[in-house]
């Protein structure tokens, strides 16, 4: 199968790998699994206190397409509000990375990193 | 024989998890020397045909009941459950926290100068997991706990494939 050229740039040069201090009030953390594939994806969100996600970091065992989708959506949040990000939807992301329908999973496990990382935020406000 | 039938049916196994494997691989060869395509050759097109559809539907039933992890799917699956759908993506946290650390252990792996002693090790690690959780899948299985059971087959699917990982790299790193 052939990753199209938006993959390949995400892969070769993910966005903001890294890890956040999830102890930090203003740090949400998601993490998600998809048994399927084995994919682990670690998702983490620094918002302000105006609601503003200022950075987001990520880090992900898996496939191709789960690393790029993970970090797309790192470049996408950034600057949005928190409900603008809820927003996200991986046909959104499926579709900015031209995903071919046997890695659309892997868009689906970007959508809800960003939804857990929310709520872990959320849940400690 | 009716391929339209479940694996258990197939080998006259009991639906539960815990099987005699030498049951398995006594009927299994029975039955693929029975349907044999090679034994139907002049048979008509039809006959050779079924034949066919046979061993390849023996050879998947095996496979599937061999297996451990194949076998929980499966009768998970019989129940309309569906473990491996791509679209459920909540484990529980501190076990993604452990797969995240496992994998972080395995990636460091390609930079100590002598990686077996921790190759071997983490597959002791990984081995002692798997058999944990087919303890866990067993006993929830059989006590009707499907959600339980369901969880215990999803992460043991996370551990087969970090097995799978584990052996490529010391492949490619004891060479």
């Amino acid at each position: 199968m052939a990753y199209s050229e938006q993959v390949i740039d995400h892969y070769e040069n993910p966005r903001n790998v890294g890890k956040m201090d999830e102890a930090d009030a203003h740090v949400g953390t998601g993490m998600v699994g998809a048994p399927a594939c084995g994919d682990v994806m670690r998702l983490q969100i620094k918002v302000s206190d105006e609601g503003v996600i200022e950075d987001a970091k990520f880090k992900t065992y898996g496939c191709g397409s789960a690393i790029a989708s993970s970090s797309l959506v790192t470049e996408w949040m950034k600057g949005m509000t928190l409900d603008q990000a809820g927003e996200i939807r991986n046909a959104n992301i499926s579709e900015e990375l031209a995903l071919p329908p046997v890695k659309i999973h892997c868009s689906v496990l970007a959508e809800d990193a960003i939804k857990a990382a929310i709520d872990n935020y959320k849940s400690k406000q | 024989m009716d391929i339209s039938q479940d694996y258990f049916t197939c080998y006259s196994l009991p639906r539960t998890f815990e099987i005699d494997l030498g049951v398995l691989r006594q009927s299994h060869r029975v039955l693929q020397q029975q349907y044999h395509p090679d034994r139907f050759v002049g048979f008509g097109e039809a006959q050779e045909r079924l034949a066919v559809q046979t061993t390849a539907y023996l050879n998947q039933a095996f496979a599937t009941l061999s297996a451990p992890l194949r076998r929980g799917i499966y009768l998970l699956q019989l129940l309309g459950m569906d473990p491996m759908a791509p679209t459920n993506t909540q484990m529980p946290m501190d076990f993604l926290l452990q797969q995240i650390e496992l994998r972080e252990g395995i990636e460091e792996l390609s930079r100590v100068p002598d990686p077996e002693p921790a190759i071997t090790a983490l597959a002791r690690e990984l081995q002692a997991q798997a058999e944990q959780l087919e303890v866990d899948f067993s006993q929830s299985f059989a006590a009707d706990n499907y959600l339980s059971a369901e969880t215990a087959v999803r992460k043991l699917q996370f551990i087969v494939k970090l097995q799978q990982q584990l052996d490529a790299l010391e492949g490619e790193l004891l060479d």
